[in-house]
């Protein structure tokens, strides 16, 4: 019997950890335990930064990481959190059908394999004031925590401020941001709108977590094995899409709830954001070169 | 069960290890490196490397180093004198005398440091010389000292309440709110046994200085203003949003070079002393650190403290009895865990059962930091008992003892918290009120 | 004779050199992390920053442990040894040495591995620095290899010295 320690970053309760560890339970069953999987959420056992690192040399056979987070290994991985190029879960699906091929070469070249990926629910504008146009941006204190969100606060004409995950809620309590960029979830854990007023469903980008699996790993299974394992996450992937479109709505209510205010953006307010998005896709595809170019061509033409 | 034999191994090859004297990083290396080749199929040696590369080189942890070199700094002020001149007046009639000052003096420095070690480092290295030259008994300086330092994590900022915070997604605001009466109640209930126990054992204790006036009470008074104006710089930083809690330490360090200048004891020399020890004792608290993520690790590839923790769970406790089982559960694994890896392997287990338990999650949080905060003071593995070893040079079992009663204390505190949760709960729920 | 003495002159030199580097490391995070307000105070976003803080960080903990070996602020239950006779206790010098220069060499020898790795993939860091990683590894190498180094001429020097001499090293003060 062959045991598979599955790293997750996020907590128990998350939806994306819950979804996996369902996945790693149906191939132990379906297995009879020949092959157990055992998932190892809230980072105890590799933190989130450390996981693409620990399944690609073999420390971990399996585990789960944000793709966008990898943008630093190639641009490739960060199409999904483009600003504004797919902006609701139907766009997102198409631009994972569309950018998949070439994501499955890409981890292919580094000795993994794709099992599955589930998206983040759409990333929404959180600001202290209301905003009715990028005009209303200018001189706010914007969460930046990479070159793209830092970009982003740029071209709005905000401030971008370094803000690590763990310091959120205490940034936005002292007034170190006033704003950011981020899915429901994020204020709904952190409590947000003990600091927060507004959150402007955008639907900026919807990131995805993404399972690989060590490929050295995976061929240690026989067909059979491959085939249970295969079956479960096509399971799991159609299972997070929809338990993401589902929460996306409840955390909509949860925030407004809370005495948020939760609107749609203003048509000003959404016709700034494009702009900023095909400038955004435009610098990336340079980057990115023919083969991002490619994928983002097939994804319009859908 | 395999969970008994799996804590048996750890432990019997731990013990060994430290009891026969290696080094304790080395030592905390080795359990793990031996238990994962023993029950895990993985590369040890490149899960180690990795392991310990990210946790070593974590941006939560610079504020450690930074606070040490703070307290390095103001050693070699004249902060020291400053602190004792300032509360000894106040505090010398009560019985204890000057002990008291180790307690108020690490409740002050908690409200700037956000860990235990680093209190005990900074607090410490003003105090221990003092009340030695004023022959107080050693145990109740070192034993004091202990168990007051353990206020870093309580009272807000502490690193240990944010990491619960972001794991199980509740308000870290509140968390910090929550921790300030348990604090304070905390530093109250240290300050009693002190009074006691002088009570008991006149003889031993040194005879107080004669009363102060008033008049040299509100001069003393003003001793305090470097101190004071530290923590402005600090939690204001915080709390006026200039810097992050982690970066606070660095305008600390600028704090405490100014406090030197303007004594007259900043030289090339007070400055190259006060980085070279700092440097030191860092390099000390880093290996123990990177061992310990290590043996989080390797425990994790075990499932051993999953396994524990599920295993509590299906016994099926009243509220009552989980509290006690989970106390004695923590206190065992705070001997060879530090707290916040205790916290991160287990909470996964343990939150979805003390939800259904029905307790707040805040009031948890704070009962949490409070055991976990026994680790610190229990062996062999207490991060505030080696600070003190390389302090005062005593031996470990010197150290422990010494702690003990501090360790009854912190079990009484629990008591009361449970009793009363209002001490830990009533802040947060004013605060939350208009928010509504 | 002279070549030994030699030898052992210029490893202290390291343990030294490698120490004040650390100290040097020290300083340059707090230059970073005051770099880190400043410019949120003037409303600039320098990447990377939260990532360089951590890499000079295990360079000024890391660089340190050799010389903190020497300085003996290295923390040990001293407890039983104290109590051990002359021999028992050169005894236990000798395993605790072994062991220390057994798992110190493991460490440091994953430490490397850990550089070689990284550069083989040319793995870049996840946060904003973007740089490749075996670059602030090479801190962690170096670090834990001067260690190791260390640690075995620790015990060559205690299996060269006489038991009757092995005495409790004098207890450091912190910042001493
Ligand atoms: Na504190
Ligand atoms: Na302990």
């Amino acid at each position: 019997a062959d045991k598979w320690d599955m790293p997750l970053a996020y907590s128990a309760t998350n939806y994306h950890s819950e979804n996996a560890i369902r996945f790693a339970a149906a191939v132990t069953e379906a297995t009879g335990g020949a092959l157990e999987v055992v998932a190892h959420p809230s980072g105890s056992l590799f933190k989130g930064d450390e996981i693409f690192r620990a399944v690609r040399t073999g420390q971990a056979p399996i585990g789960e990481r944000l793709i966008s987070a990898l943008g630093n290994e190639d641009p490739l991985f960060e199409i999904d959190a483009l600003p504004f190029l797919a902006t609701s879960f139907d766009d997102a699906w198409k631009l994972y059908v569309a950018s998949k091929p070439a994501m499955q070469e890409l981890l292919s070249e580094k000795g993994l394999m794709l099992l599955y990926a589930v998206p983040w629910p759409p990333q929404g504008l959180y600001n202290k004031t209301p905003v009715a146009s990028a005009a209303d941006m200018k001189g706010v204190k914007f969460r930046a925590y990479n070159a793209a969100t830092s970009r982003l606060a740029e071209l709005l004409g905000a401030i971008p401020t370094k803000i690590e995950a763990s310091e959120l809620s205490q940034a936005f309590a002292t007034g170190v941001a006033d704003s950011m960029i981020s899915s429901g979830s994020t204020g709904y854990d952190r409590k947000i709108w003990e600091h927060v007023k507004y959150w402007y469903d955008v639907q900026a980008w919807l990131p995805k977590n993404m399972v690989i699996v060590n490929k050295d790993a995976w061929n240690d299974l026989d067909a059979q094995t491959q085939g249970i394992v295969l079956g479960a996450a096509a399971m799991a992937e159609q299972a997070g899409w929809a338990k993401a479109r589902e929460l996306s709505d409840w955390y909509k209510e949860k925030l407004a709830e809370n005495g948020m205010t939760v609107e749609g953006p203003s048509d000003q307010l959404k016709a700034d954001f494009l702009k900023i998005g095909e400038t955004m896709t435009a610098e990336w595809e340079a980057k990115a070169g023919e083969k991002g170019k490619a994928i983002v061509e097939a994804y319009r033409a859908k | 069960m395999d969970e008994l034999i799996l804590i048996g191994v750890f432990l019997t090859i731990l013990l060994f290890f430290l009891g026969s004297g290696i080094w304790v990083g080395i030592s905390l290396i080795g359990v793990s490196v031996v238990g994962m080749f023993l029950f895990t199929s993985r590369p040890v040696g490149d899960a180690m490397a990795t392991t310990i590369w990210s946790a070593s080189s974590s941006w939560t942890l610079t504020a450690l180093p930074l606070f040490i070199w703070m307290g390095e700094i103001l050693f070699r002020t004249k902060l020291s004198e400053n602190l004792f001149r300032g509360l000894a007046p106040w505090l010398n009639r009560l019985p204890g005398g000057l002990l008291h000052v180790n307690i108020a003096g690490c409740a002050i420095f908690a409200a700037i440091s956000g860990s235990s070690a680093a209190t005990v480092a900074t607090v410490g290295k003003m105090s221990i010389p003092e009340l030695q030259r004023r022959q107080y008994p050693e145990r109740m300086i070192i034993g004091t000292l202990a168990g007051a330092g353990t206020l870093g994590l309580l009272i807000p900022p502490s690193i240990i309440l944010i990491i619960y915070g972001v794991t199980i997604n509740e308000s870290i605001a509140k968390l910090f709110m929550a921790g300030v009466f348990p604090g304070i109640m905390l530093a109250l209930l240290f300050m009693s046994y002190v009074v006691i126990w002088s009570l008991l054992n006149r003889s031993r204790m040194p005879d107080p200085d004669p009363p102060a006036s008033w008049g040299l009470k509100i001069r003393a008074f003003m001793e305090l203003a470097p101190a004071a104006l530290l923590i402005i710089a600090v939690l204001g930083s915080i709390y006026l949003g200039i810097a992050t809690a982690t970066e606070a330490a660095v305008l600390g360090v600028i704090g405490a070079f100014l406090i030197a200048a303007f004594q007259g004891s900043l030289t090339v020399e007070s400055f190259r002393e006060s980085l070279l020890g700092a440097t030191r004792t860092s390099a000390m608290i880093a290996l123990i650190l990177a061992g310990s993520s290590f043996l989080s690790l390797a425990m994790g590839f075990t499932g051993l403290p999953r396994g524990l923790a599920s295993w509590i769970g299906e016994l099926g406790l009243s509220p009552l009895t989980l509290i006690v089982a989970l106390t004695i559960f923590y206190i065992v694994l705070g001997c060879f865990l530090d707290g916040i890896s205790a916290v991160v392997l287990t909470m996964a287990v343990i939150e979805p059962l003390v939800r259904q338990a029905g307790f707040d999650m805040i009031w948890f949080g704070i009962y949490l930091v409070v055991v976990v905060e026994m680790a610190q003071i229990t062996p062999p593995i207490g991060f505030n008992l080696f600070v003190l070893q390389g302090m005062t040079g005593r031996d470990m079992d010197f150290i422990a003892r010494a702690a003990l009663p501090m360790f009854g204390i912190m079990i009484l505190a629990v008591v009361v918290l449970y009793a009363v949760p209002e001490v830990a709960t009533y802040l947060p729920h004013v605060m939350s009120q208009p928010t509504r | 004779m002279t070549f030994l003495r030699a030898l052992e002159r210029g490893l202290d030199r390291l343990y030294l050199l490698s120490g004040y580097l650390a100290a040097l490391f020290l300083v340059v995070l707090g230059v970073l992390i005051f770099i880190s307000i400043a410019s949120r105070a003037l409303g600039v976003y320098m990447a990377g920053l939260t990532a360089y803080s951590g890499y000079a960080m295990i360079a000024s903990t890391f660089l340190a442990f050799a010389y903190t070996l020497k300085s003996d602020a290295h923390i040990r239950v001293e407890l039983f040894i104290n109590r051990a006779g002359i021999r028992l206790r050169k005894g236990m010098e000798i395993w605790c040495h072994v062991v220390a220069a057994g798992f110190g060499s493991y460490f440091a020898f994953y430490s490397i591995r850990m550089v070689w790795v990284s550069y083989r993939f040319q793995e870049r860091s996840e946060g904003s620095d973007a740089i490749l990683l075996w670059i602030p590894q090479l801190a962690m190498a170096l670090g834990t290899t001067i260690f190791a180094i260390s640690l075995v001429h620790s015990l060559v020097r205690v299996l060269i010295t006489p038991a009757a001499e092995i005495r409790r090293a004098p207890a450091q003060e912190i910042g001493h």
